[in-house]
């Protein structure tokens, strides 16, 4: 679904160009994917989202409004979505935290919404304008209970913040499941060059609902289907009209709390991620087949790998660069290769290092460099290269 | 339950209520004897039938708790029972892409004003165009039997083993002073009076809240009365009127700007200042 770089280069000359945030590049990419709601709570680094949608919303038609915490704004959007509306929230890490609770109920009752998420370092408020990387696995654990599977995207350009919120809301109503935009403070906040395509180059996925007083089962239990349609509250298709239910539930959307319902929704929820992840699967990848080490990173870090890469090669090491768009459905097999991996990350503790550790056939190949605050410089990657190197 | 089964499959045959209004497969529901839910059920239908409202003009929706969970997908029609204390701000949002359907909330004293309280405020500031039904038990019922921020002060409960050490929490006043605009209270035993609030309550363009008592037999009778006897439940209810000690009627009629007209207006401001195709700010 992202436009392929020789497309790009056509819309540059037809688009609108802009020197923008990649704050505003999510705002304007959801206004374009069909975003009619946004509820929002004001946070660094995503505060300019909900500044930016109470003004463009409006314009469009659409709604916005300012919640009374990250619980009402979370529920609010799953509210929205199941009224037939594409919705979406943006916060940062500790409203995403509270986002946890209505998370799960949009998961299992299979509400399309998407979630921004600019991180900050943590953890509580931590520091709240510095750039901090820990939500790669609150993201895709994003709430409790198990049994589901998740979507989490995340961009390193402001271009790419625009596309990818595209994305997000497609996948959202392909797999009709919430969706997590996991960026970060850099990219929410830095100026880029953007290109804003004609609208009609843009493919949106729209909701499909069921006919009207025709009966329809809006949960195909026991199957992976997607592109499935979804009841729509006050529009009485499919029937009866729609049930929601906050428990275990039926193919019909009843509350139904026994051993064969529960094992039949969970399966759906996890299985039409699973089997359709190549519709998910996005990453950048620069291997020649020769290196001694990969550098591994996602979101605004990989800007400073990559640069570190090319000063590495200079150096007349052999080191490649993968970068991961989709974060989950986690892309196992990117890391099959037998050869060293250095994972460079905005936490201290490491965590996109342990789920490399896990994919890669040799853990012991596989090193960590964390910080947290401030960007790495490249430099200082190519240090810890070299440190891998002399052990 | 097997009494309340009974009772209610010999009287929902034919009941022209429940053949227009129920889903006839779910109920009768699995309350327990005496409770006074599927009454307040009966109150909302008798409202609606009198309003000549069908399902495809109201939406109900629910939270958690026995007050969301007996009620939940026993109408025609949407039901959309959310998270513990979240009906609020999801009917919110359906009522500003909905603007044209009625919303029912059927919520439980923990549920609204424990967990749900900041949502049930901020929606009573608003002006949200809503009915919201507060089933009062006094007691966290489904989780069997603790305090509720609506327990009495003294009474003794699961979690008050000692005596309520908590004042009480006036519902209704904090309705009224966030910016409801219909506030009524009410006990099951005064059928008439209800009906006609929860009638007021739908048909006023904005946010209504109705706080209805009701027994508990399972829970606030055999751990407060010292009896699950659900007329001994009843009886402490109707006393409680009468002294005056829980006041009933209406409480406050207003008329304000509604929510989702408000929107609306800010939407025409936005476009007539501005052609909705894209952003303002063009570099170059
Ligand atoms: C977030 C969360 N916390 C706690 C619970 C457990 N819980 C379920 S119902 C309930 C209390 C409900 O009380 P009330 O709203 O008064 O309804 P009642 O059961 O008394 O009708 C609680 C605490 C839950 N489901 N979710
Ligand atoms: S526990 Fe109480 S509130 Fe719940 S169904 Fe039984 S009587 Fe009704």
């Amino acid at each position: 679904m992202t436009a392929s770089a020789p497309e790009k280069e056509a819309k540059v000359r037809e688009g609108r160009v802009f020197f923008q945030q990649g704050n505003f590049a999510i705002v304007e990419g959801a206004i374009a994917a069909g975003c009619r709601f946004m509820a929002g709570y004001p946070i660094t680094p995503a505060t300019e989202i909900a500044e930016m949608m109470s003004r463009r919303l409006p314009e469009v038609g659409g709604y916005y409004v300012q919640f009374e915490d990250e619980l009402g704004s979370i529920h609010a959007v799953c509210g929205a979505s199941l009224a037939g509306a594409k919705a979406m929230t943006a916060t940062s890490g500790p409203g995403f935290s509270l986002f946890h609770d209505g998370y799960s109920y949009a998961i299992k009752n299979e509400i399309p919404l998407v979630v921004v998420d600019s991180q900050r370092v943590g953890p509580a408020n931590g520091i709240s304008a510095h750039i901090g990387c820990g939500e790669f696995y609150s993201a895709r654990y994003v709430t409790h209970g198990g049994n589901y599977e998740t979507i989490v995207l995340a961009p390193n350009s402001v271009q790419e913040a625009f596309y990818l919120t595209i994305d997000a809301f497609n996948l959202a109503e392909i797999f009709r499941t919430p969706v997590t935009l996991l960026t970060d403070k850099v990219i929410s906040d830095m100026r880029e060059t953007l290109v804003i395509p004609p609208i009609e180059n843009i493919r949106c996925v729209n909701r499909i609902s069921p006919p009207r007083d025709q009966a329809f089962i809006n949960f195909p239990l026991g199957t992976s289907q997607i592109n499935y349609p979804m009841q729509v509250v006050g529009e009485h298709c499919g029937g009866l009209g729609v049930c929601v239910a906050p428990y275990t539930h039926t193919p019909m959307g009843y509350a139904k709390e026994d051993f064969e319902t529960q094992e039949a929704m969970s399966y759906r929820l996890i299985n039409k991620i699973r089997d359709h992840r190549d519709l998910i699967l996005r990453y950048e990848k620069i291997v020649d087949g020769d290196e001694d080490l990969i550098l591994v990173s996602y979101g605004a870090v990989s800007r400073s790998a990559k640069t570190a890469m090319a000063q590495a090669r200079q150096q007349g090491m052999k080191i490649g660069f993968i970068r991961l768009i989709s974060l989950w459905p986690f892309p196992e097999e990117l890391f099959t290769w037998d050869t060293r991996y250095l994972v460079c990350e905005m936490v201290y503790e490491g965590q996109l290092v342990r789920e490399v550790e896990r994919a890669a056939p040799d853990r012991r190949k596989v090193h960590f460099l964390g910080k947290s605050v401030e960007l790495f410089r490249p430099s200082e990657i190519v240090a810890r290269i070299k440190e891998v190197f002399g052990q | 339950m097997r009494i309340t089964e009974m009772a209610l499959s010999e009287t929902y045959v034919g009941n022209p209520l429940v053949e227009k209004y129920l889903r006839t497969k779910n109920v009768p529901t699995k309350t327990c004897t005496g409770c006074g839910i599927g009454i307040i059920e009966n109150f909302v239908l008798n409202a609606m039938l009198e309003l000549d409202l069908t399902h495809e003009d109201v939406v109900f929706a629910m939270g958690v708790g026995c007050t969301s969970r007996q009620v939940f997908a026993t109408f025609k029609g949407d039901n959309v029972d959310a998270l513990h204390g979240r009906a609020i701000p999801v009917v919110t949002a359906m009522k500003l892409v909905k603007p044209h359907l009625k919303f029912v909330v059927f919520t439980g004293d923990g549920d609204l004003a424990a967990i749900g309280n900041n949502h049930f405020v901020h929606a009573a500031r608003r002006n949200v165009d809503m009915t919201v039904i507060m089933m009062n038990n006094m007691n966290y019922a489904s989780t069997s039997g603790q305090h509720a921020p609506t327990t009495p002060m003294g009474m003794v409960l699961q979690t008050t083993p000692y005596g309520n050490d908590e004042p009480m929490y006036d519902v209704c006043g904090v309705a009224v002073a966030a910016g409801g605009t219909f506030v009524a209270r009410h006990t099951v035993l005064q059928s008439r009076p209800t009906i006609n609030s929860i009638k007021k309550a739908i048909q006023n363009v904005g946010f209504s809240f109705i706080e209805i008592l009701m027994p508990c037999p399972t829970y606030l009778g055999r751990y407060a009365l010292k009896s699950s006897d659900a007329v001994a439940c009843l009886l402490w209810i109707k006393e409680l009127a009468r002294t005056g000690e829980y006041k009933t009627g209406v409480l406050h009629e207003a008329t304000r700007a509604e929510f989702s007209d408000l929107k609306r207006q800010t939407i025409e401001k936005a476009q007539a200042g501005r052609s909705a195709e894209g952003p303002a700010v063009i570099m170059s």
